[in-house]
């Protein structure tokens, strides 16, 4: 039985195109709402708000983007107008760095814990195995997969009754 | 009546607290009778809450407008059919549905314990599901009350409305599912309790509870999904999941009893994983309680906010509380709970069960975090922030990606010990078609590292979902000699415990696919048209044709009439309305759909302007409805697995010799 080679050297020659930038785009007002919160008090990103305020702060964003000023430009206005809490996620420095930390730190340690557990437990599995082993047992493990189905199948059978 | 709804309540306190008392003497004496008299009183509560559900039923059909609870939701001119569905728009009335729905899953716990009343685990049970009805009841007697009378004895011509948003058919179904969800983790959390305080902490509670876990976890599903499909079709914005703190609240028990549900498998299986199994059950009541706090406590802003009031401290009290007795008895039953774990090898299904245990916690842990964050970062910094919709996807995106990652790998490993010979050709056809569909994909001209690592996964998962349909097929028709077209289905229901996963797993595929092409591939545009212009969107082009406008019962409507074009064929008209309710400050946008297995065409209409000029906001969402035809599937394949076998009738089984 051979690996499947020549698809995984395709996947990542894929994977490996991706990596060319797209070509730059025109800014578009989505693309500022989707960063910004309406201050309407609804708790929305611009972007998905639809109140009289939305209309009249995206009248403001095209205004920005027609007059030549950067995504970064017109995000630092409404910071200055209305703090950060009109950012619809915290700017990466300083304390909210946790934010995005916190997670990444936990399915590392998560992961780490796992592996150790495992490693734990299949090196116990492994001195149960050398205690009890037996050349029948042996042979046992090496049953044609079709007939391990099988007794996969009745197994489940008899575990649903 | 109102009278009679508070004195239901009273009651219904009143019986509860007894069942606590009269059971707590049962225990400590030892005497029947007292459990007897127990059970008794937890079968009053749920008599009582039914009345009092009842009352507040008949208290909105009946516009009884001198009732506090029903003036600020309801009015004359609402539909019937809302006015009593406003019965959960509020935090009282949600806290009564809350109660009266855990009074009813109490009377059938007490039905399915009738013969079981020796059982030592028994009273422990009734004595956690009397005690957290106590909670809520409490509230509602006390600070909460549905059925308070509007000071000074002043009775309103009319109540001031349902708020717009919530005139849905929607939301009939989704937050009564959601909180049937909710209260039905109650019970294996009761089960689990008292299988650590008297120490009979083998599988046993599992199986017990297993319908009830699987069922809770389909129900909070479907209340998830529901709301999803509310606020596209409500809010207008074109989407379906925003990261609301509130979306936030429900998603994260459903992490955890997804994490559950898995692990819980491992237990009845190999009988490990006994202490971390009794500390996802903890955790997801805990959160079902948190997610039942957040909606209405106000301390986060919302756009679920429809009626916040100080009940947090109370809750915070609760979950406290909870948390603590579960330390507490997880620690004293450590020995107890502890088994000698063993496993065949470092590459068994039961490890991946373990890693898609970690990947589902860190997935909570993160959802939570980003959540909380705004208060953590003012209490720290001082600083107010806000978390939402950018940061939830960036920093979960990779997370659900590795998800989907082992719940391909996860068939693919055999219990137990996989061998190297087996690895090899369990993978060669899933990556090869993974290998082979990513680049079609690429050569059709998907781009983007997410969404197509996201769809090549899927195909993954797909595949190997698809072999183990076709290996099982293939083994019973060849046991049986039945076609495969015969032993597919045969297949599927009489191994349905096993195969519901794998179709609910499925189901996950088509949800994922449909939320990665409708995020990463959605066009959109707006523009402000006078009659007879148009505008495009995507392969689409809109002709805006006329105005019109009528009047409802509580509403006028403004409706517009789009005619719709594609690659320059007619193929329908589009109406999306806006809506001016006679109780609300702010219109509403009614969105207009054209659904198709590839794509919706999504309209609204935000503004009105003078002489008939419209503002018109309209999308191509791609795959959309995959989300709701996999989210299906993946309920489906929940409730197939815990089908029950019946027995067929005069269908004769062998006497055990001894």
């Amino acid at each position: 039985m051979r690996f499947p080679r020549a698809n995984i050297v395709l996947l990542f020659l894929v994977l490996a195109a991706l990596i060319v930038p797209p070509a730059a785009m025109a800014l578009t007002s989505s693309e500022v709402e989707g960063e910004l919160m309406c201050d309407c008090g609804c708790g929305d990103v611009l972007v998905n708000c639809t109140c009289d305020r939305s209309e009249e702060l995206r009248a403001i964003i095209n205004g920005m983007i027609q007059s030549g000023k950067t995504k970064e430009e017109i995000l630092q206005i409404f910071v200055d107008q209305f703090g950060e809490v009109i950012l619809s996620a915290p700017p990466r420095r300083g304390f909210n760095l946790v934010a995005y930390g916190a997670p990444a730190a936990g399915l590392l340690i998560g992961t780490a814990l796992a592996v150790v557990v495992v490693r734990r437990w299949s090196a116990a599995g492994r001195r149960e195995e050398d205690e009890e082993a037996s050349p029948d047992e042996a042979v046992s493990e090496s049953l044609p997969e079709d007939v391990e189905r099988k007794i996969d199948e009745e197994l489940g059978r008899i575990e649903e009754d | 009546m109102s009278q009679f709804g508070s004195y239901t309540i009273y009651l219904a306190l009143a019986f509860s607290l007894a069942s606590i008392v009269a059971l707590l003497l049962g225990v400590s004496k030892n005497d029947f009778r007292y459990l007897l008299s127990g059970r008794r009183s937890l079968a009053f509560t749920a008599l009582f809450t039914t009345l009092a559900a009842a009352a507040m039923t008949y208290l909105f059909a009946a516009d009884r407008f001198d009732i506090e609870y029903v003036y600020s939701y309801s009015d004359r001119a609402l539909p019937l059919f809302y006015k009593l569905t406003a019965f959960w728009a509020g935090q009282r009335g949600s806290l009564l549905f809350w109660a009266w729905v855990l009074s009813l899953f109490a009377l059938v716990v007490v039905y399915n314990t009738r013969q079981d009343l020796e059982n030592r685990t028994t009273p422990y049970i009734y004595l956690v599901l009397g005690g957290t009805l106590s909670f809520f009841l409490y509230l509602l007697a006390t600070i909460s009350d549905p059925f308070a009378v509007i000071p000074g004895g002043v009775v309103p011509p009319d109540g001031k409305g349902l708020n717009p948003l919530l005139q849905n058919p929607g939301m009939i179904f989704h937050p009564p599912t959601l909180f049937l969800g909710y209260v039905g983790f109650t019970v294996p959390f009761a089960y689990a309790v008292a299988a650590m305080v008297t120490g009979k902490v083998d599988e046993t509670w599992l199986r017990k509870t297993r319908i009830w876990n699987v069922l809770s976890w389909v129900f909070l599903s479907i209340g998830i999904i529901l709301g999803g499909q509310w606020a596209y079709v409500e809010l207008g914005w074109g989407g379906y999941w925003a990261w609301d703190p509130v979306e936030n609240a429900s998603f994260i028990p459903w992490l955890v009893a997804t994490a559950f549900i898995h692990t819980a498998i491992i237990q009845e299986r190999r009988n490990i994983m006994r202490v971390w199994n009794m500390v996802l059950i903890v955790l997801t009541f805990v959160l079902c309680i948190f997610g039942t706090y957040l909606v209405r406590s106000g301390i986060l802003q919302s756009v679920h906010d429809f009626g916040a009031t100080g009940l947090g401290g109370f809750f915070l009290f609760f979950m406290f509380f909870v948390m603590l007795v579960g330390i507490v008895l997880i620690s004293a039953s450590y020995r107890d709970l502890r088994t000698d774990h063993s496993l065949e090898s470092f590459l068994s299904r039961e490890s991946t069960f373990l890693f898609n245990n970690v990947v589902l916690l860190a997935l909570a842990f993160s959802t939570l975090f980003g959540t909380m964050f705004p208060l953590i970062s003012e209490a720290v910094t001082g600083n107010k922030l806000t978390v939402s919709q950018p940061f939830f996807n960036r920093v979960n995106t990779p997370l659900f990606l590795s998800l989907i990652l082992i719940t391909g790998l996860c068939p693919l490993i055999g219990w137990r010990k996989a061998s190297t010979d087996n690895l090899k050709k369990n993978f060669l056809m899933p990556l090869a078609a993974m290998g082979s569909g990513t680049a079609v994909l690429f050569v059709l001209g998907v781009r983007g590292v997410y969404p197509l690592l996201a769809f090549a996964l899927s195909i993954f998962v797909a595949a190997t979902i698809g072999r183990e349909f076709w290996s099982g097929t293939r083994a019973r028709a060849r046991l049986t000699g039945e076609g495969a077209l015969v032993a597919f289905p045969r297949l599927l229901w009489n191994m349905r415990r096993r195969y519901g996963g794998f179709v609910a797993h499925l189901g996950m595929v088509l949800m994922v696919i449909g939320i990665t092409g409708s995020n990463a591939y959605k066009v959109e545009n707006q523009a402000t048209l006078q009659k007879g212009q148009s505008m495009s969107v995507g392969e689409y082009t809109l002709r805006y044709d006329r105005l019109g406008k009528y009047s409802d019962r509580n509403r006028e409507v403004y409706v517009a009439t789009l005619a719709v074009f594609r690659e320059g064929q007619p193929v329908g008209v589009i109406r999306p309305e806006k809506r001016f309710y006679s109780k609300a400050d702010q219109p509403t946008t009614e969105v207009s759909l054209r659904s198709t297995l590839l794509e919706d065409l999504y309209v609204t209409m935000p503004t009105i302007g003078d002489r008939t000029v419209v503002t018109v906001r309209a999308a191509v969402n791609p795959l959309v409805i995959w989300v709701w035809i996999g989210a299906f599937i993946m309920v489906g394949g929940g409730v197939m697995a815990v089908i029950p076998r019946w027995k067929r009738k005069g269908e004769i089984r062998e006497i055990p010799e001894s």
